[in-house]
C-alpha cells in the first residue's frame, strides 16, 4: 500500500471545508473532509509513511487509531479507483 | 470561397476558404451582434476544412475512443489534440495555449455540424469562458441561473419567473465570463417542448408560439417580456422536482451546488484544462450564492 498515489486524471475542486474529487471517466464525485484532505495531500507528496503521524499530530488522536483511520480511508480511495500504484 | 472572420465574444474566428453554406451556418448559429464590443480577448480561433481526415492524423494518431458527448464520439491523440467524431465528419481541435490559439480542422458534410458546433464551444471554453446550460432570469439587476438535468423544469421555472416580473436572459444556454461574472445569453428564442407549451398557454394566453419545428415550439422572448442579453450572475438555483414537498427556496450545500454546476457546464475536453477549470469552479462557487428551489405543491415563490 505504501506506493499508492492519487490517479493523475482525478480532478480536485477545493470548497470551503472539503475537497471534492471527480473521476472524469466514471463521472463519480467524492468529498473529502479535513481528515481526508490531509491524507490526500500527504499521498500527493509521496509521503505515505508519514500519513498516520500527521493525522495523529493534527487531530490529536492515538497513533494506532490514526493508523487505522488512514488505512481505512486509503483502502476506500483505492477501491474507488482514485489511487494508483506509483 | 474566401476567408471569413467572425467575432465570438471578443475572440476572433477566422475561416479559410469558407463556402457560402458554411458562412450561412456560422452567421445563423454564432453571430450575436448583441454582444459586439462587450468583451475583448487576444484569443484567436482558426477553422480550416480538409477533404480527407487522414492528413489530419485521424487514423494514425487517435487512440481508441474513450468517451462520448451527446451523439458524438471523442478521441484524444498523444499530442493532446481532441477529435470530435460523428457519422460522416469530424473536427480535430488543437490547443496552443502559449499563443492563445485554437486550431480546428474539420472534414465531412455540412449537414452534420454537431462536431463543428461542439468544437467551437470547446474553443470558446479554452479561451476562458464557461458554458452554462441553464435557464436564467434577472431580478433587480441580479441574474439567477436555474440548474438541473433535462426535464427538471428549467424552462417552466423561467416562464413562471417571467410571469412574476423577472426579465428573461437565457432559456437554455449562455457563456459566463468568470472574472466579471457576467453571463451572456446564447439564445435567440425560447424553445418549448409540447408539455411546456401548456404552461405558456396558461401563463401567457395571449402569446402564440411559432410552428412546431419537429421537436420544439420556438417562442420570441419579446412576446413575453423585455429580454436581457447579458447580466451579472448572482445565484445558482438548483431545481429539485418533488411533488411531496411544498414549493420553497431552501439552503443547499456547496457539494450539491458543485455537482449541479458541473452538470450544467460539463468538463473541458482538453485534459490539460480540466484541473484549472476545477479550480475556477471552486472559486466561482465561493462568489456565487447557492440555493435549492423545490418544485413541489403550492405556489412557487418567485
Amino acid at each position: 500500500m505504501n506506493d499508492l498515489k492519487p490517479h493523475p486524471d482525478i480532478i480536485e475542486t477545493p470548497l470551503e471545508d472539503e475537497l471534492v474529487l471527480l473521476d472524469p471517466k466514471t463521472q463519480q464525485m467524492y468529498s473529502l473532509n479535513a481528515t481526508g484532505m490531509l491524507i490526500w495531500e500527504t499521498l500527493k507528496s509521496g509521503q505515505y509513511a508519514t500519513v498516520a503521524e500527521k493525522l495523529s499530530d493534527a487531530f490529536e488522536v492515538e497513533p494506532t487509531q490514526a493508523q487505522h483511520d488512514a488505512d481505512s480511508l486509503i483502502a476506500d480511495l483505492e477501491r474507488s479507483g482514485l489511487l494508483v500504484r506509483a | 470561397m474566401s476567408q471569413y472572420s467572425l467575432d465570438l465574444l471578443g475572440r476572433r474566428l477566422t475561416v479559410s476558404d469558407a463556402s457560402n453554406s458554411l458562412v450561412y451556418w456560422l452567421e445563423d448559429h454564432w453571430n450575436f451582434p448583441e454582444h459586439a464590443g462587450q468583451l475583448a480577448s487576444d484569443w484567436t480561433f482558426w477553422l480550416e476544412f480538409s477533404p480527407d481526415p487522414e492528413p489530419l492524423g485521424l487514423r494514425e494518431g487517435a487512440k481508441p475512443l474513450e468517451g462520448a458527448m451527446n451523439a458524438l464520439e471523442v478521441a484524444w491523440t498523444e499530442d493532446g489534440s481532441v477529435w470530435l467524431l460523428e457519422a460522416s465528419g469530424g473536427v480535430r481541435l488543437t490547443l496552443d495555449g502559449e499563443n492563445r490559439k485554437v486550431h480546428l480542422s474539420w472534414y465531412g458534410m455540412l449537414e452534420h455540424t454537431d462536431a463543428l458546433y461542439q468544437g467551437l464551444c470547446e474553443a470558446l471554453r479554452s479561451s476562458g469562458l464557461v458554458p452554462l446550460h441553464a435557464s436564467v432570469a434577472v431580478k433587480a439587476g441580479k441574474a439567477t441561473a436555474f440548474l438541473g438535468p433535462s426535464g427538471t423544469g428549467k424552462t417552466t421555472t423561467l416562464l413562471r419567473a417571467i410571469a412574476a416580473g423577472w426579465q428573461p436572459l437565457c432559456e437554455d444556454f449562455g457563456w459566463l465570463e468568470p472574472q466579471s461574472q457576467v453571463l451572456y445569453s446564447w439564445d435567440r428564442k425560447l424553445h418549448l417542448l409540447p408539455d411546456t407549451l401548456q404552461v405558456l398557454e396558461h401563463l401567457f394566453p395571449q402569446v402564440q408560439a411559432d410552428n412546431f419545428d419537429g421537436r420544439k415550439h420556438p417562442v420570441d422572448f419579446s412576446s413575453l417580456a423585455q429580454r436581457a442579453w447579458s447580466s451579472p450572475l448572482h445565484t445558482l438555483a438548483v431545481l429539485e422536482r418533488d411533488p411531496t414537498q411544498v414549493s420553497a427556496w431552501q439552503p443547499i450545500s456547496s457539494l450539491e451546488t458543485l455537482v449541479s454546476f458541473y452538470g450544467s457546464t460539463g468538463l473541458p475536453l482538453f485534459k490539460a484544462l480540466r484541473q484549472p477549470f476545477s479550480d475556477l469552479s471552486g472559486e466561482l462557487l465561493r462568489r456565487l450564492e447557492g440555493q435549492k428551489l423545490i418544485l413541489g405543491s403550492g405556489e412557487l415563490l418567485l
